[in-house]
């Protein structure tokens, strides 16, 4: 099992992405090499991974999917039964459910190339891990580094992990009360020039999901739908 | 008729010097609340420049953000306010400087876009389909779209989002694509794109084929 760590932040190595590979592979023995989307030519990085069975894919949420860099890399990729895919998926939003429109996308993206699945990690809240003290970070990095220890031992990435680290899936009424709490404390003379009212109308459509993400709830569709969406295909 | 004047008594003596306590007191109560005062006046111009500077800089591209370091941006964003909110609680106060920043955005052809994207009512988005998703050309514009959306966070139908920076947006917008997909792709394709309109307050969204758009009639 040979594996290639690919970090796929346009920040490269100042990214959040890199301390969370770097953590990865502090939990291994053998730690495997780290290589940049957003240094290397995409063409060239493709053929050197060709060496590898193993990938796994570090990335930042972007506008609900991976980054633009890192998507021109998946460009790149030929299709094979024997490469094996994993992706870790850090975002700025705290819940986890943010990510389950890439997940389905990267999961339809395996069954396209025949790549077979290792499991997807999403990491939500992540937004300020490279300006928080250590010690803030460390049940963060405690866990990724069990992830790295974990996937050294079985080569996937351990399903309890994905589920501790995706364990905010949606927020609940009371933890929404207790945010704007804290909110209203610490920051008070924030006007949020939010029009809730455009959101609100804007909540109404409906999301349907390709295929639901293993382990998790179906995504909750409790707006009603509105009937101006409409997919002619 | 006090302590020199004869015939005075002790009690007339307490009496004065009670009055001479109280005022003392007065005083001190007096100072605390201008301290109270001065201290609040102070930390809230010290806390609307923080977020001025907060808000400037968040404003940035990232190509723009990429020619500071994050030093000296904390720097500006916390000692230097201090230092002007020292001098204000002191009385003094010249901040103007400070609400003008240095920064013009280098990329002239987005910066038309962003301009004619939010002056638009109806954007239609023509779109290939790359391996059952946007293209990345495609994916690094719509990463680009997140300045139109301030870094701030609200919380709604218990899911959080980024406020939005400005009074209007676009209020529909029709993406047609073009392109094969495999069974499944197609659905998260669109969701993908519901989800990210729905992101930058497009109230009415439209995704369709590109063949099928030919057929609407006129």
């Amino acid at each position: 099992m040979k594996t290639l760590i690919i970090n796929g932040s346009p920040n490269g190595r100042k990214g959040n992405s890199e301390i969370f590979c770097r953590k990865f592979v502090g939990g291994m023995q053998n730690q495997p090499e780290i290589h940049y989307a957003a240094e290397e030519d995409p063409a060239a990085l493709a053929a050197y991974m060709d060496d590898f069975d193993n990938w796994l894919f570090f990335f930042p949420l972007y506008v609900n999917a991976m980054p633009g860099i890192l998507k021109r890399l998946f460009e790149q990729l030929h299709p094979s039964e024997e490469k094996k895919v994993g992706y870790v998926i850090q975002s700025g939003f705290e819940e986890a459910f943010q990510s389950d429109w890439v997940c389905a996308i990267l999961k339809n993206f395996n069954r396209r190339m025949g790549y077979q699945d290792l499991g997807i990690v999403v990491a939500g809240g992540m937004a300020g891990v490279r300006y928080m003290p250590e010690r803030m970070n460390k049940k963060t990095f405690a866990r990724l580094e069990k992830a790295g220890s974990l996937y050294e031992q079985n080569g996937v990435l351990d399903e309890e992990v994905i589920q501790q680290f995706g364990q905010l899936y949606r927020y609940s009424e009371k933890q929404l009360k207790r945010i704007r709490f804290f909110r209203s404390c610490s920051v008070p003379t924030v006007v949020r020039k939010c029009t809730t009212t455009a959101r609100q109308v804007a909540s109404g459509t409906t999301i349907g999901m390709a295929a639901p993400i293993s382990g998790r709830p179906p995504i909750c569709t409790t707006a009603p739908p509105i009937t101006t969406v409409e997919i002619v295909s | 008729m006090l302590v020199q004047t004869e015939g005075s008594t002790i009690n007339e003596v307490l009496a004065a010097g009670g009055y001479v306590l109280l005022c003392a007191l007065g005083s001190l109560g007096a100072t605390f609340i201008v301290g109270f005062f001065v201290a609040k006046i102070a930390a809230g111009l010290a806390m609307r420049l923080r977020e001025k500077v907060f808000d400037k800089t968040m404003s940035f591209s990232m190509e723009e953000l990429g020619r500071f370091s994050t030093a000296s941006l904390i720097t500006r964003s916390t000692n230097d306010i201090t230092q002007i909110q020292s001098f204000v609680a002191m009385g003094l106060g010249c901040w103007s400087c400070w609400w003008t920043t240095p920064g013009k955005c280098v990329h002239k052809d987005l910066d038309e876009f962003y301009r004619e994207y939010l002056a638009a009512d109806t954007v239609d988005v023509y779109c290939k389909v790359s391996q059952g998703f946007v293209t990345s050309n495609m994916k690094a514009m719509i990463d680009r779209m997140i300045v139109l959306v301030l870094p701030y966070i609200s919380w709604d139908n218990g899911e959080s989002y980024h406020d939005p920076r400005y009074d209007k947006y676009p209020s529909s917008v029709t993406v047609v694509y073009n392109g094969e997909f495999l069974p499944g792709e197609e659905d998260a394709f669109i969701a993908y794109w519901k989800r990210t309109m729905d992101m930058l307050f497009v109230k009415e969204i439209c995704i369709k084929k590109y063949e099928a758009a030919q057929e609407v009639p006129q």
